[in-house]
């Protein structure tokens, strides 16, 4: 089976996570667009989705939570963790940008944890579909402190030596 | 799940490291330890700004502060990075997880259609 890459992208606070699949772009599509597909496949091996609020379309909100339901996950069996996922914008079967919140089940905003911007992308690879989700890391905190510190010029990155130690 | 253990970690190490300033400052004291004047020595900005860095890095675990005397002693804190791609290798299994699902349940739309 095909392998999921993750790569990070320092200087913008990305991780870029990517998957090829055997299927057509509107397919793959579908599986974030309908409610029942979505929930099929969200949550991991081992954990089931469902959603109380499901509304994929511009300002539309998608209320999730996930159950493990697998004994063997001794730590988190029966825990239940719930999301928030709203949609800015869509391009249907090209892209959807979204933020993701934790929240509580009743759908209340769990403001101590960082927000994430989701950016989705489909591509067509003649009949196959990439899918390519970049994931920002960044809170509203610390965006204030980012633009606080981009006062500071810079100097040019050791990106490639940093990689090479993250790597470790 | 990683992503609700992991995630709030990863998010102030990959805030650290989106400075270029940090990254060099951590590239540096990755080859050793630096008094915090020698720090501020090899860069063109106020001991304030380097200051206002190291205590980025300190928050996110990136880094040790020791005093030795009068001065204060910054070496690389080894577990913090190692940590971080151990959680960006749970993200990526859970991800890989994830779509594994997605890859079975297009295969059978497939078989369907």
């Amino acid at each position: 089976m095909n392998k999921t890459k993750v790569t990070k992208d320092l200087e913008n606070k990305t991780l870029i996570i990517e998957r090829v699949f055997d299927a057509p772009v509107e397919s793959v599509w579908s599986f974030y667009a309908i409610k029942e597909k979505f929930e099929a496949w969200w949550g991991p091996e081992g954990w089931e989705t469902t959603t109380k609020a499901f509304d994929f379309s511009p300002g539309g909100k998608i209320h999730y939570g996930m159950t493990c339901v697998d004994e063997n996950q001794t730590e988190w069996f029966g825990k239940q963790s719930w999301g928030l996922m709203e949609i800015d914008s869509i391009e249907e079967n090209k892209n959807f940008v979204a933020h993701d919140f934790f929240c509580s089940p009743d759908g209340t905003i769990d403001q101590s944890m960082p927000a994430q911007k989701f950016v989705v992308e489909f591509h067509d690879e003649n009949g196959r579909t990439r899918l390519v989700n970049r994931s920002i890391l960044d809170s509203a905190e610390k965006i204030e402190m980012l633009v606080e510190m981009g006062m500071i010029e810079g100097f040019n990155s050791q990106m490639n030596k940093l990689e090479v130690l993250l790597q470790d | 799940m990683v992503e609700y253990n992991h995630i709030q970690n990863l998010d102030s190490i990959f805030h650290s490291l989106s400075d270029p300033t940090r990254r060099d400052i951590l590239h540096r004291i990755a080859q050793g330890e630096h008094s915090v004047s020698e720090l501020v020595a090899q860069y063109d900005v106020s001991f304030a700004a380097i200051s206002k860095h190291l205590k980025v890095l300190q928050k996110a675990s990136l880094i040790r502060k020791r005093k030795e005397g009068k001065k204060y002693m910054i070496t690389l804190a080894p577990n913090t990075l190692k940590s971080a791609d151990e959680y960006l290798e749970q993200y990526r299994q859970m991800w890989q997880s994830r779509h594994d699902k997605l890859a079975i349940l297009l295969e059978k739309e497939r078989h369907h259609e």
